[in-house]
């Protein structure tokens, strides 16, 4: 596989506070790739040396194998969709999508076609002479999209696009996105603090936090195999246990043994485990289940699809359930006695 | 209730009456035999007849015209660079800078006339159309600075940034994206510092040698010819009308580059 | 904190902006050291010399001459005072005058209310020369005014109030100001939410108490900058009382103007303009503290 655009070692300190933390990663051409993390992580700085807004203050910046880390953003083969889309507002959408063409030089008849295929690939022939103000929320993501690809870039860089767009439309604009990078083809990084936009469109993920890098790895990997506390919390919740190992098992004070998947753990050792909500089962008897608890409905929240219950277990720890709303007799009332369970292969150790 | 509307359409038809009657009666008189009421021979030409016969008087307009388009250039891009510096950039002492700025701005023109001719006169310069350009552009200075600054402040970078993204150099950068869109601040700044200057008696007595712009030429008339009087009536309102020709001009350049 | 507020004086690229931002501004800092701080300061310092009248040359230093010159002629004093007398009066009167119209604009019109204020402001497209010569024109004892007034009998001579005097110039430098004065004015009553002086009302205060103690106070930005934007050119006016003051209408700019262009006495003008920007700095200073830099800036 081809590497379009790889990070090695990059550091970027503002005076005293470090941005960016020695980090590391190849984007394989044609992927969605997302940089994922809460607001302050440093994931739009880093995007920000891709496009070369910013200049690291150490390490090393590879486009298309050709090294980047000086090069200033109009020469680089990347396109950039921006936050705030900076859609100009002095230009309609044709000169919007043609600006990059134009200053390239491509003979005007080439820039009309080119600009009417981008139009159609989002789905709005003959927006040519629009003005900016005259779009919906909407269509200002899509032409800011196309603004970018218009001048095949090796690489596409999108910063939160979809932030100020309203439920319905952010999932619109994701199938929308999934759709255009399929027809295109071209490699996209696509920076989200949300995870549930990450997981859905990627093809690989980089989850940061306080400028390092945590984890690398496909949604599946980043949802089901957290490799720490922070990749395990911050994708989608879940519920942490603590106790030390014991043959197969691992013993929590006041709740009793979990017992896990056999691995080459070491006797005595203090474990930290993480079950994903939904992979807990609840009901008032569990059958076929490896580890089951009793435990209290504190609080239950119905949602249509998912019931998500608080339930309080015998060690005094709060745990969060979600089951699904099919097949479920009825839903659990607070105070009511339950018991909770999940299996040995749901339980992932921490380390 | 009556009492009150009767007391506040008095206060204002004093107020219009004080305003508007002034140059409303001088347009009259230029077109009347004598600078008196009631009206003679009216309307008559002679006194616009006898303007441009008259040495001197349309050398002044002249002059003026190109005072204040000398100075509308120089403080428009002064204006430019220093609104840019002031948003866009950090450099020691900003705030001694945009003190000093401000400074023109309340300090009397008899004060900045008197201070700037000394100097200049010392410096060897004579009063000219000149020295009253440098002073012009000292007056112009902090109000088209200002203006262009408000306009930076509301300027969204990543529109730069889009564009350098896009492949645009620095300079194209300039041209194409943030030139048009401070284009509704620079007309402003324009039309403000035109105005500055077009008017300014002050500043122009005090610096102005044997070359006069119109306020002065009309200055030294009314107080050392006075019989020449009438003749200024026809001047001053060609100078009226010329001015609202570009005012119009300039408010449809301003629309013309917002839409 | 923001990580890019950090950024100052640290990376490279900051400094390069920082030699931008200096680049960019040395034009207009030198525009301004060299014909405004440097001459204003040499005139400081002319206040304190006695100059050879016909060579300028320095013949003493530092001298306080100059200041008694001014504060031992009885002449001198007399115009001080009359200017003094003359900005205040033109002061109160056409900020009042602009208050009266911004309020009814504001509060007793519902349509077209910035055309109004636009129409207001038009008269003055032309040039304050204009205006002047206008009021040249209409005023003194053979003038328009006069003679209309005579000729319709309504009075057997001219009236002398209305020839070439202080009173004259007190009038038109009020016509001139006021018309300038509306905006600031209508800005800051424009600002004021309608529902306070309701809630006012509600509370049982009189439309006159509640002009008095909500509206008129909310204002007080607006009159500030009014105030602050006639009183400055009034106090140093030199113009308007060569052209509609006659002899007894002269101001303490005329004074200077003398002192520089015909008696060419720098020291003693000079002094004569240290004083007038000293009074300035009061004023402006005394304006300030009653209402805060920031607030003044932002009703600008």
């Amino acid at each position: 596989m081809k590497i379009d655009v790889e990070l090695k070692n990059v550091t970027k300190k503002y005076g005293e506070i470090v941005a960016v933390d020695d980090v590391s990663f190849a984007v394989e051409r044609g992927q969605f790739f997302s940089l994922l993390g809460p607001s302050g992580c440093g994931k739009t700085t880093t995007l920000r040396m891709i496009s070369g807004f910013e200049t690291p203050t150490e390490g090393e910046i590879f486009i298309e194998g050709k090294p980047m880390t000086n090069v200033p953003p109009f020469k680089r083969p990347t396109n950039l969709v921006f936050q705030n889309l900076a859609l100009f507002p002095h230009m309609n959408v044709f000169d919007n999508i043609a600006f990059g063409l134009r200053i390239k030089k491509v003979p005007e008849n080439e820039i009309q076609k080119r600009v009417k295929e981008m139009l159609e690939l989002v789905r709005l022939p003959g927006y040519e002479k629009r003005k900016i103000s005259q779009l919906s929320g909407g269509e200002k993501q899509r032409i800011a999209i196309v603004r970018a690809l218009v001048n095949r870039p090796a690489v596409l860089l999108l910063d939160e696009p979809l932030g100020p767009l309203d439920l319905k439309l952010r999932e619109e604009m994701i199938v929308e996105l999934k759709r255009i990078k399929r027809e295109v083809g071209t490699t996209f990084i696509y920076v989200t603090h949300d995870q549930g936009e990450a997981l859905t469109m990627s093809d690989k993920i980089v989850v940061m936090n306080k400028g390092k890098v945590v984890q690398i790895g496909t949604p599946m990997e980043i949802y089901e195999k957290p490799k720490s506390k922070f990749v395990a919390d911050f994708i989608g919740g879940t519920n942490f246990f603590e106790g030390k190992y014991t043959d197969g098992a691992v013993e929590v004070d006041g709740l009793g043994k979990i017992s896990i998947e056999s691995g080459a753990h070491v006797s005595k050792k203090t474990l930290l485990l993480s079950v994903k909500p939904e992979k807990i089962c609840i009901g008032k008897k569990l059958k076929k289940v490896d580890n089951i608890f009793d435990g209290k409905v504190t609080e239950s929240f119905y949602q249509g699809r998912a019931i998500t219950y608080k339930v309080l277990l015998e060690n005094d720890s709060l745990i969060t359930v979600v089951a699904p709303s099919y097949g479920m007799e009825r839903v659990f009332g607070i105070g009511e006695k339950v018991k909770v369970g999940w299996n040995k292969e749901d339980a992932r150790v921490i380390t | 209730m009556k009492k009150t509307n009767i007391l506040w359409s008095i206060v204002v038809i004093f107020a219009i009456i004080l305003a508007f009657s002034p140059i409303t009666i001088l347009f009259l008189l230029s077109l009347n035999d004598s600078p008196a009421l009631p009206l003679k021979n009216f309307p008559t030409t002679k006194w616009y007849e006898a303007l441009f016969q008259f040495p001197g008087a349309m050398e002044s307009i002249v002059n003026s015209l190109m005072v204040a388009g000398v100075t509308t250039l120089v403080a428009v891009v002064l204006g430019i660079c220093g609104g840019y510096a002031l948003v866009r950039t950090r450099f020691v002492g900003k705030s001694f800078f945009t003190g000093l700025l401000l400074m023109p701005m309340v300090v009397p023109y008899i004060i900045m006339g008197i201070s700037l001719l000394s100097f200049l006169l010392r410096l060897g310069m004579e009063p000219s159309l000149i020295t009253i350009i440098i002073g012009h552009i000292l007056l112009a200075i902090p109000y088209a600075t200002l203006v262009l600054t408000s306009r930076f402040i509301g300027f969204n970078i990543s529109l730069e940034e889009a564009a350098m993204d896009l492949g645009a150099d620095r300079l194209t950068t300039f041209r194409k994206i943030t030139l048009p869109l401070i284009m509704p601040g620079i007309i402003t700044a324009a039309i403000l510092s035109f105005i500055i200057s077009w008017e300014d008696v002050a500043m122009a007595v005090l610096l102005a040698g044997s070359q006069q712009t119109a306020p002065v030429f009309m200055f030294s008339l009314v107080t050392k010819l006075p019989k020449f009087v009438p003749i200024l009536t026809a001047m001053s309102t060609i100078m009226f009308a010329f001015a609202i020709v570009l005012a119009i001009l300039m408010r449809k350049a301003e629309r013309f580059s917002i839409s | 904190m923001n990580p890019r507020e950090k950024e100052a004086s640290q990376s490279p690229k900051t400094k390069k902006i920082e030699l931008r931002g200096i680049l960019l501004v040395v034009p207009t800092y030198l525009w301004l050291i060299v014909t405004f701080l440097i001459p204003v300061i040499s005139v400081l310092m002319l206040s304190f010399a006695e100059l050879h009248p016909v060579t300028k040359n320095i013949v003493s230093f530092p001298t306080m001459n100059n200041y008694l010159t001014l504060f031992t002629n009885l002449d001198y004093v007399v115009v001080l005072l009359r200017t003094l007398l003359l900005t205040v009066a033109v002061t109160i009167s056409s900020v009042g005058l602009a208050y009266a119209v911004a309020y009814f604009i504001t509060f007793k019109i519902l349509k077209n209310k910035y055309t109004i204020l636009l129409a207001f402001q038009a008269p003055y497209i032309a040039s304050y020369m204009m205006v002047l010569l206008a009021w040249r024109l209409l005023l003194g004892r053979s003038g328009v005014i006069n003679s209309l007034l005579m000729s319709m009998g309504l009075t057997s001579g001219p009236i002398e109030l209305l020839g070439y005097n202080a009173f004259s110039v007190w009038l038109v430098l009020t016509a001139t100001w006021f018309p300038w004065l509306i905006l600031p004015i209508f800005v800051s009553l424009e600002k004021i939410d309608r529902s306070l002086l309701e809630a006012s009302q509600d509370l049982g205060a009189s439309p006159f108490t509640t002009f008095l103690k909500v509206t008129f106070p909310l204002s007080l930005p607006g009159v500030f900058v009014a105030i602050l934007f006639v009183f400055i050119p009034t106090i140093g006016e030199f113009v308007a009382p060569a052209v509609v003051g006659g002899t007894t209408g002269l101001m303490f700019g005329n004074l200077i103007y003398d002192f520089f262009l015909k008696g060419f006495r720098w020291d003693i003008g000079s002094a004569f303009a240290v004083c007038l920007l000293c009074i300035v700095i009061l004023a402006v200073l005394v304006l300030f503290r009653k209402i805060g830099f920031e607030k003044l800036m932002e009703s600008l």
